[in-house]
């Protein structure tokens, strides 16, 4: 399967592909983008199977991008991984039709049990 | 400590553990601290909305290098600065995004800004000094700020 990581750090980028490797997902092909408008893009360019994104980016946000993805008819499984997640947040992503919220800091443990319905 | 700052205290820690890999222990604030002397880095990120206010992460330049390394799972001295300065802006907004949901759930979360500088002195407008933590992590002197303006 194709995980597309759309995150504005580097860094982050970095520990989310070493945290799919800790949690047993290493074998996956990533891909990445490095705001949501290159998401979207990438999105549509690279059918990845799985998007995990960032909320807070320049040029597109996060929940923007989904936005634009659905209305667009694009269905692709869709995953936050945000350092923040307020009530209000958890609602518009789930209204926005994504599948989970994953908080920052993160551990394996946590993509274990949200990725693994999804990336098997 | 009060409720405010052990909930500080508690993010920098878990944050520091889940994505350095490295222990930090709280400490007395130093002053003077190397940041007055030797080449320091600033990482700051801005709350608005419900609860208006700022984090701020400091440390010198020299350790900041070092924690984007382990980050990165680099060799000493092989980070490019933008390296450096993403992996640190990186640290403040986890930790800024954390400190968000304690206080105001309902607030933005800017882009983080980071900067480099000896003996600097950071403003942010019309704020005031909520608290101020310090932790050591391998002899090194980490600083967090949390700066509250009136909304």
């Amino acid at each position: 399967m194709k995980i597309l990581i759309v995150d504005d750090s580097k860094a982050m980028r970095m520990i989310v592909k070493r945290t799919l490797r800790q949690a047993g997902f290493g074998d996956h092909e990533i891909v990445e983008a490095e705001d949501g408008k290159l998401g979207l893009e990438a999105t549509v360019s690279e059918a990845p199977d799985l998007v995990l994104s960032d909320w807070n980016m320049p040029n597109m946000t996060g929940i923007e991008f989904l936005q634009a993805l659905r209305a667009i008819g694009n269905a692709t499984n869709f995953g936050f991984i945000t350092s923040e997640s307020s009530a209000e947040m958890k609602a518009q992503a789930n209204d926005s039709g994504a599948m989970f919220l994953i908080t920052k800091p993160f551990t394996a443990d946590s993509f274990k049990e949200q990725l693994t319905s999804v990336l098997g | 400590m009060d409720n405010l700052a052990e909930q500080l205290d508690s993010v920098m820690i878990s944050v520091w553990e889940t994505m350095i890999g490295s222990d930090i222990k709280s400490t007395a604030v130093r002053s003077p601290w190397k940041g007055e002397t030797e080449m320091a880095m600033m990482a700051c990120i801005q709350i608005t909305g419900g609860w208006e206010g700022a984090v701020t992460i400091e440390c010198t330049a020299s350790h900041a290098r070092h924690m984007a390394e382990t980050m990165f799972c680099m060799e000493p001295g092989e980070a490019a600065e933008d390296e450096v300065l993403d992996a640190f802006g990186e640290l403040v907004n986890v930790v800024g995004g954390n400190v968000k949901a304690i206080l105001a759930g309902s607030a933005d979360l800017s882009l983080p800004a980071v900067t480099t500088g000896i003996d600097y002195r950071v403003v942010v407008p019309g704020s005031t000094e909520k608290c101020r933590l310090a932790f050591e992590s391998e002899g090194n002197h980490i600083r967090v700020g949390l700066l509250a303006r009136q909304a």
